[in-house]
């Protein structure tokens, strides 16, 4: 099978690497995604060509320093169809949810919907704040997204939901929560920290109300992230930081505080975190995210069909449609003896093929299913079709070898 | 046995688990009787391996180790309680290690005391619950991480708990050190403590004697000591190679633990027990030695014997960044009469040379690495042991 992104293999680095003198299948993008080239040199860059805060100096490499820092706010609101003042730098996709579930002045009788599907930094910070109540989820694994109505009450306050699951690898059909969240006037916050790197993003198309991403699974550095917000919403939430950068006028009786983005941007933020990131966005738009999805969807309809001739896989989400699979897939693989970890670990000690193995921050999810623990193929765009035929058959050597 | 080669860990994460398995064993029976099943072991992750485990040849591991201590012996042969305390139970670092009552943790004849990552951030209530989990099972052994006991140790020394008193104390899981036992021995007072030398990989390959001596386990492996070039010191020091014996799901042969032993001179053992090789100590692990700035190898027991004056130390940690260049960090009981800032230079230019250079620093709390061992010493660059032996 032609892989139409193999030529960007070379632009990253990491990607020559071995373990016991053997070359890397990195198939673990999901936890966290190598750099291309542009982005270590544009980070590389901004250590050796500046030395300077943004927003604050007022000398010339200053003001360099802020403009490329708000030309990365710039290629990040273009990559996501959204206005420049609509991106709020974050340290991830964890601090955006944060900064959105603490500015709502949630009560513990507020109620927030979500899937029982939701990573941890999308299921904590708002069941530290409120009531939580997931729609319900099928026998493999799949939330009903189709019970929202039927959870929706006079006491929610949110409807919150992976874009793309980290642990399902589906395509949630966001579209239809957010139109039955506004019916109620309800917003929307969606968790876009798997799908920023898979498929093409529209805020106005999706009318979200908030989305959240992470830099360092968007081929970005790591310890930046995006919030992006409908300005009228942003605007509502109360303060999350304090300090400086994000106020304008202080005096001893009263302070006033910036506008959006910079009201919630306390502090120096990460500058060459953000520019890397505004880097990474653009290469991929260079791409074209229309090429990578459908690249990333072939890889999951690969990985699917290949891991379905493996007897004793439990393919999480399994009945879910195949065009709504990216290439991400979780499965509990039976092998008498091993454990999900013990799996993981053998694929890299004896193929240097690197799967993540444990319960991928959803605890939830494995416990519905009552897993202890799977393990998780993740792809991105350099990922080779070569490459899903070497787990492929690792795997069945495995089963081949262990199994009955 | 010498002309063989020494199998490395790289070994075995390239042919496990089928490269050791007896011909005629089929790991796919094995496998589905539940005989075996792979473990990790919890090293760093250099050195992390899988491994076949092999729960009936581990007991019997065990139970031969034993054997090599009167005390031991005595407990194991006949029913008995233990408690361990060391890193959580489970191995794989991305497992759902939550908190669980005692009845969940009481496996068999074990209760598994500890449930966080890092002793350092035990709070009250944790030592309160560890102390009230051991008057409450009464075990005859408490088989510690000797860092983890420590700890717990001082904390209750501390906070005037009085902890239930075993028959016996077992260390292991990592080197014991000197700041180990000075805990040890104040809370436990009396009781006796013996090291126990052996890993996931190999079972339990020495006990320490009543003499303190180090008795191989002859029943469950055979091992070598591959001795240290000269040039690199003395060449009684030698790393420990061990041959599985007895276990047809996991055959090792001159496997490399990564730890180094100092070779008996000859002397017999005053406790009459003369099987198998007899070693007066392990000298903790390959990948913590430091060396003098003549280049010879500082193995940790020979650093941890040097600051024996220092009594004070609740904690060091020495680093080399260079052939010269040394920093030791260390915690030190603020409620005893401080000595080792005082003489920790003195003791550290005997050991590595007058013209070395040297910062030391205290601190408050150092804290275990991602394995949750505690590394007490380490060289800024990486060390490969062919180089050595």
């Amino acid at each position: 099978m032609a892989d139409s992104l193999e030529f960007t293999r070379k632009e990253f680095p990491f990607l020559r690497r071995e373990i016991d003198g053997r070359p890397i299948v990195y198939l673990d993008s999901a936890s966290t995604s190598p750099k291309p080239q542009c982005v270590i040199d544009t980070v590389n860059g901004v250590y050796q060509h500046t030395a300077a805060n943004v927003h604050r100096g007022i000398h010339t490499v200053a003001d360099e320093a802020t403009e490329a820092y708000e030309n990365a706010r710039r290629e990040v609101a273009k990559f996501l169809n959204a206005s420049p003042s609509e991106i709020i730098f974050t340290r991830n996709a964890t601090e955006g949810i944060n900064i959105v579930a603490n500015g709502l002045g949630l009560m513990p009788d507020d109620e927030v919907v979500l899937t029982p599907a939701e990573h941890h930094s999308n299921y904590l910070p708002w069941r530290l704040r409120a009531r939580i109540v997931p729609v319900g989820l099928s026998t493999d694994g799949f939330p009903i997204y189709a019970d929202l109505q039927k959870v929706i009450s006079l006491h929610t306050k949110i409807i919150t939901l992976a874009h793309i699951s980290n642990t399902t690898g589906i395509i949630a059909p966001v579209e239809h929560w957010v139109e039955a969240a506004h019916s109620r006037g309800l917003p929307v916050l969606i968790d876009a920290a798997q799908s920023a790197s898979h498929i093409p993003l529209d805020v106005r198309a999706l009318d979200c109300d908030f989305l959240v991403l992470s830099g360092h699974k968007l081929l970005g550095p790591s310890g930046i992230g995006v919030l992006y917000g409908k300005r009228e919403r942003l605007a509502k939430l109360s303060l999350y930081q304090t300090g400086g950068g994000m106020v304008r006028y202080h005096s001893e009786d009263r302070f006033e505080v910036q506008d959006v983005p910079q009201r919630f941007e306390a502090g120096t933020p990460n500058i060459e975190g953000a520019i890397g990131l505004g880097t990474a966005v653009k290469w991929l738009r260079s791409l074209g995210m229309e090429r990578i999805m459908a690249h990333s969807k072939s890889l999951g309809r690969q990985l699917v069909h290949g891991l379905e001739t493996i007897p004793g896989i439990h393919i999480i989400a399994a009945s879910a449609p195949l065009e709504s699979r990216i290439g991400l897939v979780t499965f509990n693989l039976k092998v008498p003896g091993f454990s999900q970890d013990a799996l993981a670990r053998l694929l890299c000690d004896r193929y240097q093929i690197l799967v993540s193995g444990g319960f991928h921050c959803a605890h939830i999810l494995h416990h519905r299913l009552g897993f202890e623990g799977t393990v998780r193929i993740s792809t991105h765009v350099f990922t080779t079709h070569e490459e899903i035929d070497k787990v492929l058959s690792a795997l069945h050597e495995l089963t081949d070898t262990y199994c009955r | 046995m010498a002309a063989l080669p020494v199998l490395t860990k790289k070994d075995l994460r390239s042919y496990v688990p089928d490269g050791f398995i007896a011909e005629k064993y089929k790991c796919k029976e094995g496998f589905a009787s539940g005989e075996i099943e792979m473990e990790s072991t919890s090293g760093t992750a250099e050195e992390r391996v899988s491994v076949v485990w092999n729960q009936k040849w581990w007991d019997r591991s065990e139970l031969a180790a034993a054997k090599l201590n009167a005390v031991l012996n005595n407990i194991f042969s006949r029913p008995h309680r233990e408690a361990v305390l060391a890193t959580p139970a489970c191995s794989g670092n991305l497992c759902h290690v939550g908190e669980s009552p005692m009845r969940e943790r009481t496996i068999g004849n074990l209760l598994f005391l500890n449930q966080t990552p890092d002793p350092t951030a035990w709070d009250n209530k944790n030592i309160r619950r560890m102390v009230e989990e051991l008057e409450s099972f009464q075990p005859d052994i408490i088989e510690a991480d000797p860092a983890y006991l420590s700890i717990l140790s001082k904390a209750c020394l501390s906070a005037g708990y009085t902890l239930c008193q075993p028959k016996c104390i077992v260390l292991t899981y990592e080197f014991p050190s000197q700041i180990h036992y000075r805990q040890i021995h104040r809370a436990f007072p009396g009781i006796p403590v013996v090291s126990s030398y052996g890993s996931t990989e190999t079972g339990h390959v020495f006990t320490q004697c009543e003499a303190g001596s180090f008795h191989q386990n002859t029943a469950t492996c055979y091992v070598d000591i591959q001795p240290l070039k000269t040039k690199f010191g003395n060449p009684d020091l030698g790393r420990i190679l061990v041959s599985t014996l007895d276990n047809p799901w996991f055959v090792l042969l001159r496997y490399d633990v990564g730890d180094i032993a100092l070779l008996n001179t000859g002397k017999e053992c005053s406790c009459g027990r003369a099987d198998g090789l007899i070693v007066p100590g392990v000298e903790g692990r390959t990948r913590d030695i430091t060396f003098d700035t003549k280049g010879r190898i500082v193995t940790l027991k020979q650093l941890d014997d040097a600051l024996e004056p220092a009594t004070a130390l609740l904690n060091y940690h020495l680093a080399q960044a260079d052939a010269q260049h040394y920093s030791m960090s260390y915690e030190a009981d603020p409620a005893t009469q401080l000595n080792s800032a005082d003489i920790l230079p003195d003791i550290l230019h005997r050991l590595y040379s007058s013209d070395a250079i040297i910062e030391i620093a205290r601190d408050s709390a150092l804290v275990p690495e991602q394995s949750g061992k505690f590394r007490l010493a380490h060289t800024a660059w990486p060390l490969q042991a062919e180089e050595f032996f």
